[in-house]
Protein backbone atom coordinates (compact mmCIF):
# COMPACT_ATOMS: atom_id res chain seq x y z
CA UNK A 1 0.00 0.00 0.00
CA UNK A 2 1.43 3.14 -1.26
CA UNK A 3 2.22 6.27 1.54
CA UNK A 4 -1.36 8.39 0.42
CA UNK A 5 -3.38 5.11 0.03
CA UNK A 6 -2.27 4.34 3.44
CA UNK A 7 -2.85 7.92 4.57
CA UNK A 8 -6.60 7.77 3.36
CA UNK A 9 -6.82 4.65 4.97
CA UNK A 10 -6.16 6.19 8.37
CA UNK A 11 -8.19 9.06 7.58
CA UNK A 12 -10.98 6.93 7.04
CA UNK A 13 -9.80 5.36 10.94
CA UNK A 14 -10.32 8.67 12.02
CA UNK A 15 -6.80 9.48 12.22
CA UNK A 16 -6.99 13.38 12.33
CA UNK A 17 -3.37 14.20 11.06
CA UNK A 18 -3.43 11.71 8.18
CA UNK A 19 -7.25 13.92 7.32
CA UNK A 20 -5.61 17.14 8.07
CA UNK A 21 -2.44 15.77 5.40
CA UNK A 22 -5.27 14.88 3.47
CA UNK A 23 -7.05 18.11 2.79
CA UNK A 24 -4.16 20.05 2.86
CA UNK A 25 -2.85 18.04 0.00
CA UNK A 26 -5.50 18.00 -1.81
CA UNK A 27 -8.50 20.95 -1.46
CA UNK A 28 -7.50 23.83 -3.11
CA UNK A 29 -6.47 21.66 -6.23
CA UNK A 30 -10.16 19.91 -6.01
CA UNK A 31 -11.72 23.01 -5.53
CA UNK A 32 -9.68 24.72 -8.59
CA UNK A 33 -11.09 22.00 -10.27
CA UNK A 34 -14.80 21.99 -9.62
CA UNK A 35 -14.66 25.50 -10.65
CA UNK A 36 -13.30 25.12 -14.06
CA UNK A 37 -15.86 22.71 -14.61
CA UNK A 38 -19.02 24.42 -12.89
CA UNK A 39 -18.18 27.99 -13.30
CA UNK A 40 -19.58 28.49 -9.46
CA UNK A 41 -17.20 29.59 -6.38
CA UNK A 42 -19.94 28.21 -3.88
CA UNK A 43 -20.60 24.75 -5.87
CA UNK A 44 -16.83 24.02 -6.20
CA UNK A 45 -16.37 24.18 -2.31
CA UNK A 46 -19.37 22.13 -2.23
CA UNK A 47 -18.00 19.90 -4.43
CA UNK A 48 -14.41 19.11 -2.95
CA UNK A 49 -15.91 19.21 0.63
CA UNK A 50 -18.46 16.64 -1.01
CA UNK A 51 -15.34 14.46 -2.36
CA UNK A 52 -13.94 14.36 1.13
CA UNK A 53 -16.58 13.28 2.94
CA UNK A 54 -16.85 10.87 0.01
CA UNK A 55 -13.63 9.44 0.17
CA UNK A 56 -13.70 8.92 3.90
CA UNK A 57 -17.09 6.75 3.55
CA UNK A 58 -16.34 4.94 0.39
CA UNK A 59 -14.37 1.39 0.62
CA UNK A 60 -11.95 0.91 -1.63
CA UNK A 61 -11.87 -2.24 -3.96
CA UNK A 62 -8.18 -1.87 -5.10
CA UNK A 63 -5.99 1.43 -5.25
CA UNK A 64 -6.08 1.97 -8.61
CA UNK A 65 -3.92 5.13 -9.79
CA UNK A 66 -3.03 7.52 -6.89
CA UNK A 67 -5.54 9.39 -4.22
CA UNK A 68 -5.21 12.45 -5.76
CA UNK A 69 -6.29 10.49 -9.21
CA UNK A 70 -8.80 8.94 -6.82
CA UNK A 71 -9.95 12.32 -5.10
CA UNK A 72 -9.95 14.08 -8.77
CA UNK A 73 -12.26 11.23 -10.57
CA UNK A 74 -14.84 11.96 -7.66
CA UNK A 75 -14.73 15.75 -8.15
CA UNK A 76 -14.81 15.16 -11.84
CA UNK A 77 -17.84 13.68 -11.74
CA UNK A 78 -19.83 15.72 -8.69
CA UNK A 79 -18.85 18.65 -10.76
CA UNK A 80 -19.99 17.74 -13.92
CA UNK A 81 -23.58 17.25 -12.27
CA UNK A 82 -23.99 20.43 -10.22
CA UNK A 83 -22.25 21.90 -13.77
CA UNK A 84 -25.69 20.43 -15.53
CA UNK A 85 -27.76 21.72 -13.08
CA UNK A 86 -26.45 25.12 -12.46
CA UNK A 87 -27.16 25.74 -16.33
CA UNK A 88 -30.23 24.24 -16.09
CA UNK A 89 -31.30 26.42 -13.80
CA UNK A 90 -29.00 29.22 -15.22
CA UNK A 91 -30.70 29.29 -18.36
CA UNK A 92 -34.14 29.55 -16.71
CA UNK A 93 -33.62 32.91 -15.09
CA UNK A 94 -31.80 34.18 -18.04
CA UNK A 95 -28.37 34.91 -16.77
CA UNK A 96 -24.80 35.45 -18.85
CA UNK A 97 -23.24 32.31 -18.53
CA UNK A 98 -19.71 33.18 -19.17
CA UNK A 99 -20.32 36.52 -17.13
CA UNK A 100 -21.21 34.43 -14.37
CA UNK A 101 -18.05 32.54 -14.80
CA UNK A 102 -15.81 35.41 -14.79
CA UNK A 103 -17.28 36.67 -11.23
CA UNK A 104 -17.33 33.48 -9.94
CA UNK A 105 -13.20 33.14 -10.55
CA UNK A 106 -12.76 36.70 -9.10
CA UNK A 107 -14.25 36.13 -6.16
CA UNK A 108 -12.52 33.22 -5.58
CA UNK A 109 -9.16 33.75 -6.29
CA UNK A 110 -7.29 36.87 -5.27
CA UNK A 111 -3.89 36.39 -7.40
CA UNK A 112 -4.23 38.21 -10.45
CA UNK A 113 -2.05 35.91 -12.87
CA UNK A 114 -4.22 32.90 -11.18
CA UNK A 115 -7.30 35.00 -12.46
CA UNK A 116 -6.04 35.62 -16.16
CA UNK A 117 -4.80 31.89 -16.05
CA UNK A 118 -8.18 30.83 -14.93
CA UNK A 119 -10.05 32.92 -17.72
CA UNK A 120 -8.12 31.31 -19.82
CA UNK A 121 -8.83 28.07 -18.78
CA UNK A 122 -12.87 28.76 -18.57
CA UNK A 123 -12.42 30.14 -22.39
CA UNK A 124 -12.12 26.85 -23.39
CA UNK A 125 -14.77 24.53 -25.32
CA UNK A 126 -16.20 22.16 -23.18
CA UNK A 127 -14.51 18.54 -24.04
CA UNK A 128 -10.98 20.27 -24.44
CA UNK A 129 -10.98 22.32 -21.00
CA UNK A 130 -12.36 19.09 -19.44
CA UNK A 131 -9.33 17.14 -20.44
CA UNK A 132 -6.95 19.76 -19.30
CA UNK A 133 -8.83 19.69 -15.95
CA UNK A 134 -8.51 16.21 -15.65
CA UNK A 135 -4.58 15.93 -16.93
CA UNK A 136 -3.73 19.04 -14.62
CA UNK A 137 -5.89 19.02 -11.64
CA UNK A 138 -7.18 15.66 -11.53
CA UNK A 139 -4.26 14.27 -12.08
CA UNK A 140 -4.71 11.35 -14.44
CA UNK A 141 -2.91 9.64 -16.94
CA UNK A 142 -3.95 10.15 -20.61
CA UNK A 143 -4.99 6.29 -20.52
CA UNK A 144 -7.22 7.19 -17.59
CA UNK A 145 -8.60 9.90 -19.17
CA UNK A 146 -9.29 7.88 -22.28
CA UNK A 147 -11.44 5.73 -20.13
CA UNK A 148 -13.66 8.08 -18.32
CA UNK A 149 -14.38 10.61 -21.08
CA UNK A 150 -14.49 7.72 -23.51
CA UNK A 151 -12.76 8.61 -26.36
CA UNK A 152 -9.32 7.31 -27.91
CA UNK A 153 -6.07 7.92 -26.54
CA UNK A 154 -4.95 9.95 -29.41
CA UNK A 155 -8.07 12.60 -29.30
CA UNK A 156 -6.78 12.86 -26.06
CA UNK A 157 -3.66 13.99 -26.60
CA UNK A 158 -4.76 16.10 -29.49
CA UNK A 159 -7.10 17.96 -26.94
CA UNK A 160 -4.80 18.48 -24.60
CA UNK A 161 -2.51 19.75 -27.14
CA UNK A 162 -4.88 22.20 -28.07
CA UNK A 163 -6.36 23.73 -24.94
CA UNK A 164 -2.46 24.15 -23.46
CA UNK A 165 -1.73 25.88 -27.22
CA UNK A 166 -5.01 28.19 -26.95
CA UNK A 167 -4.28 28.97 -23.13
CA UNK A 168 -0.86 29.93 -24.07
CA UNK A 169 -1.62 32.01 -26.92
CA UNK A 170 -4.25 33.94 -24.32
CA UNK A 171 -2.18 34.43 -21.94
CA UNK A 172 0.37 35.59 -24.62
CA UNK A 173 -2.03 38.31 -25.52
CA UNK A 174 -2.57 39.08 -22.19
CA UNK A 175 1.15 39.92 -21.48
CA UNK A 176 0.67 37.19 -18.69
CA UNK A 177 3.33 34.79 -20.91
CA UNK A 178 6.12 36.22 -23.17
CA UNK B 1 21.33 23.81 -37.92
CA UNK B 2 17.03 22.78 -38.22
CA UNK B 3 15.77 23.53 -34.60
CA UNK B 4 12.49 21.82 -33.01
CA UNK B 5 9.30 23.83 -33.86
CA UNK B 6 7.44 25.45 -30.87
CA UNK B 7 4.35 23.01 -31.47
CA UNK B 8 6.76 19.91 -31.35
CA UNK B 9 8.56 21.23 -28.29
CA UNK B 10 4.90 21.77 -26.41
CA UNK B 11 3.25 17.88 -27.97
CA UNK B 12 7.25 16.82 -26.19
CA UNK B 13 6.29 18.89 -22.89
CA UNK B 14 2.91 17.70 -22.82
CA UNK B 15 4.32 13.45 -23.11
CA UNK B 16 1.58 14.05 -26.20
CA UNK B 17 3.57 12.36 -29.10
CA UNK B 18 2.22 9.52 -30.48
CA UNK B 19 5.41 8.73 -32.08
CA UNK B 20 8.11 7.32 -30.46
CA UNK B 21 10.68 7.95 -33.26
CA UNK B 22 9.51 11.47 -33.44
CA UNK B 23 9.79 11.81 -29.14
CA UNK B 24 13.45 9.76 -29.87
CA UNK B 25 14.44 12.94 -32.59
CA UNK B 26 13.41 15.56 -30.70
CA UNK B 27 15.30 13.95 -27.28
CA UNK B 28 18.65 13.51 -29.44
CA UNK B 29 18.35 17.01 -30.91
CA UNK B 30 17.80 18.96 -27.33
CA UNK B 31 20.88 16.96 -26.39
CA UNK B 32 22.84 19.37 -28.46
CA UNK B 33 21.03 22.36 -28.98
CA UNK B 34 21.07 24.95 -25.50
CA UNK B 35 18.40 26.98 -27.41
CA UNK B 36 15.89 24.67 -27.93
CA UNK B 37 16.35 23.32 -24.21
CA UNK B 38 15.53 26.90 -23.35
CA UNK B 39 12.56 27.37 -25.17
CA UNK B 40 11.38 23.53 -23.80
CA UNK B 41 11.77 25.23 -20.56
CA UNK B 42 10.02 28.32 -20.81
CA UNK B 43 7.07 26.13 -22.37
CA UNK B 44 7.28 23.64 -19.10
CA UNK B 45 7.39 26.38 -16.55
CA UNK B 46 4.06 27.70 -18.71
CA UNK B 47 2.15 24.00 -18.26
CA UNK B 48 3.10 24.52 -14.79
CA UNK B 49 1.51 27.91 -14.58
CA UNK B 50 -1.68 26.56 -16.16
CA UNK B 51 -1.69 23.35 -13.90
CA UNK B 52 -1.48 25.40 -10.54
CA UNK B 53 -4.58 27.79 -10.29
CA UNK B 54 -4.96 27.89 -6.27
CA UNK B 55 -8.55 29.21 -5.33
CA UNK B 56 -8.59 31.05 -1.76
CA UNK B 57 -9.59 27.85 0.47
CA UNK B 58 -10.28 27.72 4.08
CA UNK B 59 -9.25 23.80 4.61
CA UNK B 60 -9.20 24.68 8.52
CA UNK B 61 -13.26 24.77 8.36
CA UNK B 62 -12.84 20.82 7.02
CA UNK B 63 -13.29 18.56 9.93
CA UNK B 64 -13.61 15.35 10.76
CA UNK B 65 -15.35 12.87 11.74
CA UNK B 66 -18.67 13.38 10.64
CA UNK B 67 -20.36 16.37 8.17
CA UNK B 68 -17.80 18.47 7.31
CA UNK B 69 -18.41 22.43 8.63
CA UNK B 70 -18.70 24.19 5.10
CA UNK B 71 -15.62 26.12 4.24
CA UNK B 72 -17.79 29.30 3.43
CA UNK B 73 -15.52 32.59 3.63
CA UNK B 74 -17.42 36.16 4.21
CA UNK B 75 -15.78 37.37 1.28
CA UNK B 76 -17.47 34.46 -1.40
CA UNK B 77 -20.53 36.25 -2.92
CA UNK B 78 -23.11 33.72 -3.82
CA UNK B 79 -24.74 35.42 -6.78
CA UNK B 80 -28.23 34.55 -6.77
CA UNK B 81 -31.50 36.02 -8.40
CA UNK B 82 -34.82 36.51 -6.71
CA UNK B 83 -36.39 33.71 -8.75
CA UNK B 84 -33.37 31.27 -7.58
CA UNK B 85 -34.24 32.05 -4.27
CA UNK B 86 -37.77 31.75 -4.45
CA UNK B 87 -36.82 28.29 -6.38
CA UNK B 88 -34.49 27.05 -3.43
CA UNK B 89 -37.04 27.77 -0.84
CA UNK B 90 -39.46 26.09 -2.26
CA UNK B 91 -37.45 22.91 -3.14
CA UNK B 92 -35.87 22.77 0.24
CA UNK B 93 -39.44 22.76 1.47
CA UNK B 94 -40.66 19.67 -0.76
CA UNK B 95 -37.64 17.97 0.09
CA UNK B 96 -38.58 18.04 4.00
CA UNK B 97 -41.58 16.99 3.45
CA UNK B 98 -40.40 14.39 1.44
CA UNK B 99 -37.43 13.31 4.12
CA UNK B 100 -40.09 13.38 6.61
CA UNK B 101 -42.52 10.95 5.34
CA UNK B 102 -39.45 8.34 3.94
CA UNK B 103 -37.78 8.92 7.57
CA UNK B 104 -39.21 5.46 8.23
CA UNK B 105 -37.97 3.41 5.09
CA UNK B 106 -34.62 5.10 5.08
CA UNK B 107 -31.93 3.29 4.77
CA UNK B 108 -28.72 4.49 6.85
CA UNK B 109 -26.14 6.54 4.71
CA UNK B 110 -23.58 9.23 4.71
CA UNK B 111 -24.88 12.63 5.94
CA UNK B 112 -26.59 14.39 2.87
CA UNK B 113 -24.60 17.81 2.10
CA UNK B 114 -27.03 20.67 2.12
CA UNK B 115 -25.15 23.88 0.58
CA UNK B 116 -26.77 26.95 1.04
CA UNK B 117 -26.48 27.80 -2.99
CA UNK B 118 -28.63 24.72 -3.94
CA UNK B 119 -30.34 22.20 -2.03
CA UNK B 120 -28.57 18.70 -1.84
CA UNK B 121 -25.07 17.80 -4.38
CA UNK B 122 -26.43 14.54 -5.00
CA UNK B 123 -30.03 12.96 -4.36
CA UNK B 124 -30.40 9.87 -1.10
CA UNK B 125 -30.26 7.16 -3.63
CA UNK B 126 -26.85 8.32 -5.75
CA UNK B 127 -23.99 6.64 -5.46
CA UNK B 128 -20.79 6.47 -7.39
CA UNK B 129 -20.95 2.67 -7.74
CA UNK B 130 -24.59 2.11 -9.04
CA UNK B 131 -24.24 4.54 -12.10
CA UNK B 132 -27.13 4.29 -14.17
CA UNK B 133 -27.42 5.92 -17.74
CA UNK B 134 -29.33 8.97 -16.17
CA UNK B 135 -26.32 9.55 -14.40
CA UNK B 136 -25.89 12.08 -17.19
CA UNK B 137 -21.82 12.62 -15.92
CA UNK B 138 -20.94 10.34 -19.09
CA UNK B 139 -18.09 8.56 -16.88
CA UNK B 140 -18.68 5.35 -17.58
CA UNK B 141 -19.99 3.00 -14.36
CA UNK B 142 -17.08 0.31 -14.52
CA UNK B 143 -14.54 3.08 -14.31
CA UNK B 144 -16.12 3.34 -10.58
CA UNK B 145 -17.10 0.24 -9.70
CA UNK B 146 -12.98 -0.93 -10.16
CA UNK B 147 -12.37 2.04 -7.83
CA UNK B 148 -14.45 2.01 -5.22
CA UNK B 149 -18.07 1.03 -3.28
CA UNK B 150 -19.61 2.68 -0.98
CA UNK B 151 -19.84 1.71 2.77
CA UNK B 152 -23.30 -0.85 3.12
Amino acid sequence: MSSDWASLARAQQGDQAAWRMLVDQHHARLVALALFVTGSAAAANDVAQETFLRALNARIKNERGTVRGFLGTIAYRLALKEAKRIRRNTDLDGEDLPHHAENALESILRDERDCLVAEAIAALDEEHRNVLVLRFYAGHSYEEIAEIIEAPLGTVKSRIFYAVKSCREALRQKGVFK
Amino acid sequence: MTHITEDELLAYALEALTCDEERGRIAVHLGSCSECRLLLEKIEREIEILGGVEPIVSSGALTRPGIPRRAQSPDLPVRQTASYAIFRAAALIAIGILVGLSVSTKIPHEPEFLSSSYVTLSPPNDSLTPYTASDGTGVPAHYYEQLLEQKK
